[in-house]
């Protein structure tokens, strides 16, 4: 509730402290006392005026005090509307691999929304914190595995390993920014991310054309693009393993960044450990049906395989690793990927039939990930010995999301996002305020009753004679 | 102080104060006070042609013998004055009600002009008017009388009105009769016996007794209420204490001015005032020339 003229109400409470004073004052027959002499005195005037202990006469004076409030209350113009700030902030947070310290933007993000607003945290998909933002921020934390927060928007979100996507952000923050029309005049944007080059994707500028008004940036340290240390790709498959002879033939080549071990059978439980503890699982059995895919009624057969991890959107003046393979031959397409449940917009498709039909899927897992790969490889041949096989084993032997390269993005494309002007008006304006609002004419139709009462009560005879102090 | 303390500081204060009558008396017992009998006192007054029946012995020879004229030599008679002391004891006397200030100065104005009265070898005796009735002490010139009309005022004051009236025409026996009162009871019949009274050749002397209160009342509100008829009950408060001041002083000056008028000697006496010193008030007011 908001008031349109609150001095008011000032008015009304110096008025019913003016009561309760004059109620103070008792009008009443003093003290008797003997005076032989009293024929002289005149007889004008039978009461005198002394300060009473008490209030006098309670329910007049609550009467009265209740009506000069609502009176002034009345006058004041009271008005049931939802409290509309000037502006209200929404905080999308980057939860990506691309965040160094994700502490320290968590404790970011959680300053910017210390006097409200709404959190949008994203990394490769983007999702509006339902509840409490602070609360939210206070059970998150990135780097913990398995934990027992209960927020399920936390708890879906894959912690720390997929790529970020400022598209996700932006397009969840636009419809945030919708649910959040009423509360204020203006919006105002946040993003808490280290604005890497890997999450600016060729969408990214048009979405935020969209928002119209200026962001604000407020960058985090990037991680480290490199790891540092390469490790051997691990291979466990049986002997005389076409993969296995490819592998060998890599060399000195078959190392990543990441933890990487290639399974030909079926997945271990210590596989699954594997993954979880943040390696990368890439399951490439024999017969795909182990990963759970479905057998294609119709074995085609398709020409092409090729695989890449890229690093997407604009990025002049750089160049991503190439670990890109296009591998042609006469493949036996005879599985197709199932149709993945809640945790399908985490996959990413990392190789695909030359129709563009996936043909490996990556999925997270705890703090690494699984890749599913149905490429068959026959043991005859010499598909073993080309080298787009081993480029194309590279590939699939990537860090979960791709190459880690959290290059800032260009001074350009910063201020591009950002942009300038004015923040974002409210896509919904203010509800026209009626002249005389609705709660005005209650408040003097009850304030006239009471006013009623309060002669009534005056009037009641056989009250003691102790007239008004007005 | 007990109360032969306070009467005995008293008596002396007033011991030596002559209290005259107002005019010459028509007692016949020898005493102070001048007579309008005329015989063979000491003090002369006047000669007489001798009549035929006049005693030869009271020829003045000289006279005789300078101017051949055969004169009676006459002198004053002084005679004695009953005084009687009529003391109201209504409710309105008992006021101040811690003090009862007013009867006390009553009380020790009686006592003090009984002794001066006493002093002369008047007879002099006391009636208190109380609200229940009436107390008399017969004038008398004996040794004790003044012991005996401090007994007799010890009474106190209180119990509604007095029959100070009654008690007025019982007094009117004696040559002197003083009224200790406040005159807030029946003013007209008291006047007109004293009117009567003074007719007949009395010396009447009216003390108007007033406390300090009634002339100055605290200026907090009160509800003043009449200790002699609980109807009049008026508030006293700062907007009518003037008036009440204003009007409680007409009705004095009016009082003085109707009992002066009335051939009888006023004095106002208020209680805090010095019994001596009030005594002193009195007694030289009877000095002053009867109307």
């Amino acid at each position: 509730m908001t008031f349109l003229a609150p001095v008011f109400l000032l008015v009304a409470g110096i008025a019913a402290a003016g009561a309760v004073l004059l109620h103070l004052i008792a009008r009443d027959r003093p003290p008797r006392a003997p005076l032989p002499t009293a024929r002289f005195v005149p007889s004008r005037t039978s009461l005198a005026a002394t300060w009473a202990p008490h209030p006098t006469d309670r329910w007049l004076l609550l009467l009265r005090v209740l009506l000069l409030l609502l009176a002034g209350a009345a006058f004041a113009r009271p008005v049931l509307e939802p409290d509309r700030r000037p502006t209200v902030r929404i905080v999308a947070l980057d939860r990506s691999r691309a965040v160094a310290d994700a502490g320290a933007a968590r404790d970011s993000a959680a300053a910017l929304l210390a006097s409200g607003g709404a959190l949008v945290l994203f990394d490769s998909v983007a999702r509006i914190v339902e509840g409490s933002p602070l609360d939210t921020l206070a059970m998150l934390s990135i780097d913990s595995i398995g934990s027992t927060h209960p927020s399920d928007s936390a708890a879906a979100i894959h912690a720390g390993g997929a790529r970020g996507l400022l598209s996700a952000a932006l397009l969840a923050a636009a419809r945030a920014a919708g649910a959040m029309g009423d509360e204020a005049d203006s919006l105002e944007l946040v993003i808490v991310s280290p604005i890497t080059a890997e999450e600016i994707d060729d969408a990214t500028l048009a979405i935020r054309a969209e928002w119209n008004g200026r962001i604000r940036l407020v960058r985090v340290e990037a991680a480290p693009s490199e790891s540092g240390e390469r490790r051997p790709i691990e291979i466990r498959a049986p002997a005389n393993d076409a993969l296995s002879a490819a592998f060998a033939l890599l060399g000195t080549r078959a190392v990543s960044e990441s933890r990487v071990r290639v399974v030909r059978g079926a997945v271990q439980n210590e596989d699954s450990s594997f993954a979880t503890s943040g390696g990368v699982l890439v399951a490439w059995p024999g017969d795909p049906a182990l990963l759970g895919w479905i057998a294609r009624a119709v074995t085609d057969t398709v020409g092409a395989v090729m695989a890449a991890e890229r690093v997407q959107g604009i990025a002049t003046g750089f160049t991503p690793p190439p670990h890109e393979a296009l591998l042609i031959a006469p493949f036996e397409r005879r599985f197709t990927a199932a149709v993945s449940g809640a945790a399908g917009q985490n996959e990413i498709v990392v190789a695909r039939w030359v129709d563009g039909e996936p043909a490996g899927i990556e999925h997270p897992m705890g703090a690494g990930c699984i890749r599913e790969i149905a490429i068959p490889i026959e043991e005859r041949g010499d598909l073993a010995l080309r080298p787009e096989l081993g480029d194309l084993l590279l590939a699939v032997a990537a860090p979960c999301g791709g190459a880690r390269s959290f290059v800032p993005a260009s001074g350009e494309i910063r201020a591009a996002l950002a942009g300038s002007g004015a923040l974002r008006i409210a896509t919904r304006p203010p509800p026209a305020r009626a002249a005389v609002p609705p709660l005005v004419p209650w408040l003097l139709g009850a304030a006239l009753i009471l006013a009623l009462l309060e002669l009534l009560l005056r009037a009641v005879p056989g009250r003691t004679a102790r007239p008004s102090p007005s | 102080m007990s109360r032969a303390g306070e009467y005995g500081e008293l008596l002396d204060a007033v011991r030596g104060i002559r209290w005259p009558a107002r005019r010459p008396i028509p007692g016949a017992l020898p005493g102070a006070h001048h007579s309008r009998m005329r015989g063979v006192a000491p003090e002369f007054a006047e000669y007489r042609p001798y009549r035929q029946g006049d005693d030869p012995r009271r020829l003045d020879w000289r006279v005789l013998a300078r101017t051949d004229r055969a004169v009676l030599r006459l002198s004053t008679d002084r005679a004695v004055l009953p005084t009687t002391l009529v003391v109201d004891a209504s409710a309105s006397m008992a006021f101040p009600l811690d003090t009862l200030g007013k009867y006390a100065c009553a009380r020790r104005l009686a006592v003090a002009l009984g002794a001066v009265a006493h002093a002369q070898h008047d007879p002099v005796g006391v009636i208190i008017a109380t609200g229940t009735g009436v107390r008399a002490l017969p004038p008398r010139s004996r040794r004790g009388v003044v012991g005996e009309i401090a007994q007799a005022v010890d009474v106190g004051a209180g119990g509604g009105g007095s029959s100070f009236v009654e008690a007025l025409r019982r007094a009117m026996s004696s040559d002197r009769v003083v009224l200790l009162t406040d005159f807030l009871g029946d003013a007209e019949p008291l006047l007109a016996a004293v009117r009567a009274y003074v007719a007949r050749g009395g010396d009447a002397h009216a003390v108007h007794v007033v406390a300090r209160e009634e002339l100055d009342p605290p200026a907090r509100a009160i509800t003043a209420v009449d200790p002699e008829d609980a109807r009049i009950a008026r508030t006293l408060a700062p907007p009518t204490r003037a008036e009440y001041v204003e009007k409680f002083a007409r009705w004095r000056e009016e009082l003085a001015r109707e009992w002066r008028g009335a051939g009888a000697a006023f004095t106002m006496v208020v209680d805090d005032e010095s019994p001596a010193h009030a005594v002193r008030r009195i007694v030289s007011a009877s000095m002053a020339p009867v109307r």
